[in-house]
């Protein structure tokens, strides 16, 4: 048999073929169908399930501002997690970027300052441990705190241990504290590189 | 008869008796089959469920201190297969989940008070037996002067059930305005609840 499709490569029997060898043609064809169909499942299934996490802290900590402005949230659940990409007893304030990707990661820190002056203000920060670009895209709140809500979308091209994203609280102002109620930070794949 | 090793695709064996004919039509009937089953998976993950509702008309009477319902009404984008206004899940899944709100004091404005609005996720779980999961998203906006106050909020949440009595969002609000009454704008450019799926809990 030497007549294959020309996009998928399906073989296919023609003159001068011999008629007896009909099973052998029938065969090919669906050994080679079954091949194509296979690579339709492995990536059908890549879609139907994409790799995100969440993680989460609900009990109350306190933040103390004096000097060091930005201070790293530690989460203690992992709410969900479909590809590994949490291991918060290796790092407790970021989630993982395991594969060349395309993300789009969430934060959410709901705060409260307990001692700011006027005019301070609060924000979460995403950022990003090596690897990757991600733009950072700070969502403030004024004085007297609220929840502080962020996004931002990275592209990871190439890929080291290193990878990660996490949310930072920082304190735009005087010295202060802040009373962190609860966070959660989320990352979900959107696309290939 | 023979089958392919992935995906059961009959073949006749060198012992079958020589059917061409009908040993291609039980093929090309196995693929026929593969390739329906794997489009409707396809388009199912294409077409993730999506809702978005929004408000009707303004929606006035949110009272200094109370926590109130926001009762949206006017579904703008629904292809969840659910009519209702309850913005209920009706597949398990990933969402995405969000609110916008526009609020705007009715008359006298008490400088400085909060507007606070929770997206609340709510799930009947049937394991273990009848326990519910309730998770708020809060934000929160101090009203320094007249005029509208601009909330988004936005979350990922795993809905793992939907029995009965099912699991969805709703939105309170709470003003903390003394001055007057507060009122949810609704109507175009309004206020906003949606969800989205971004992804099945596990492999169909």
């Amino acid at each position: 048999m030497s007549t294959v499709t020309a996009t998928w490569a399906i073989p296919y029997p023609e003159s001068p073929d011999r008629f007896c060898d009909g099973y052998l043609f029938t065969q090919r064809m669906a050994e080679r169908v079954d091949e194509i169909m296979h690579v339709f499942d492995v990536d059908l299934l890549r879609v139907q399930v994409i790799p995100l996490a969440r993680v989460s802290v609900d009990v109350q900590e306190l933040l103390v501002f004096n000097g060091v402005f930005q201070q790293p949230i530690r989460y203690i659940s992992v709410d969900f997690d479909t590809a590994g990409l949490a291991n918060l007893s290796l790092d407790p304030s970021t989630l993982e970027v395991i594969a060349q990707t395309r993300i789009l990661t969430g934060a959410y820190l709901n705060y409260q300052n307990d001692a700011g002056a006027a005019g301070d203000r609060y924000e979460a920060r995403l950022e990003a441990a090596t690897g990757g670009t991600l733009t950072n895209t700070p969502s403030q709140r004024q004085n007297g705190g609220g929840a502080a809500i962020t996004f931002s979308f990275a592209s990871f091209d190439e890929i080291t241990a290193d990878d990660r994203v996490g949310a930072v609280a920082n304190q735009i102002g005087t010295i202060g504290t802040v009373i962190l109620f609860a966070a959660r930070l989320w990352t979900m794949k959107v696309g290939d590189v | 008869m023979e089958v392919t090793d992935t995906q059961g695709f009959p073949y006749p064996g060198p012992l079958d008796p020589g059917n061409g004919a009908l040993d291609l039509q039980i093929f090309a009937e196995a693929v026929n089959a593969k390739l329906i089953a794997s489009f409707a998976d396809f388009r199912a993950v294409l077409n993730n469920q999506v809702k978005i509702i929004g408000l009707i008309a303004n929606v006035g009477g949110f009272i200094n201190g109370i926590e109130t319902e926001i009762p949206f009404d006017n579904i703008l984008y629904d292809n969840t297969g659910s009519p209702s206004n309850l913005v209920g899940f009706t597949e398990e899944g990933y969402y995405r989940i969000g609110a916008f709100i526009l609020s705007n004091p009715s008359g006298a404005v008490t400088v400085n008070s909060l507007r606070l609005t929770r997206l609340q996720f709510r799930q009947q779980l049937t394991i273990p037996f009848s326990a519910v999961v309730f998770e708020d998203w809060f934000t929160q906006n101090y009203e320094s002067n007249t005029g509208s106050e601009y909330q988004t909020i936005e979350g990922l949440v795993r809905v793992s059930s939907v029995q009965p009595p099912g699991s969805f969002l709703r939105v309170l609000f709470t003003s903390f305005n003394a001055g007057s009454t507060t009122t949810i704008i609704g109507g175009t450019n309004g206020s906003l609840l949606w969800f989205y799926k971004v992804s099945n809990l596990e492999v169909v």
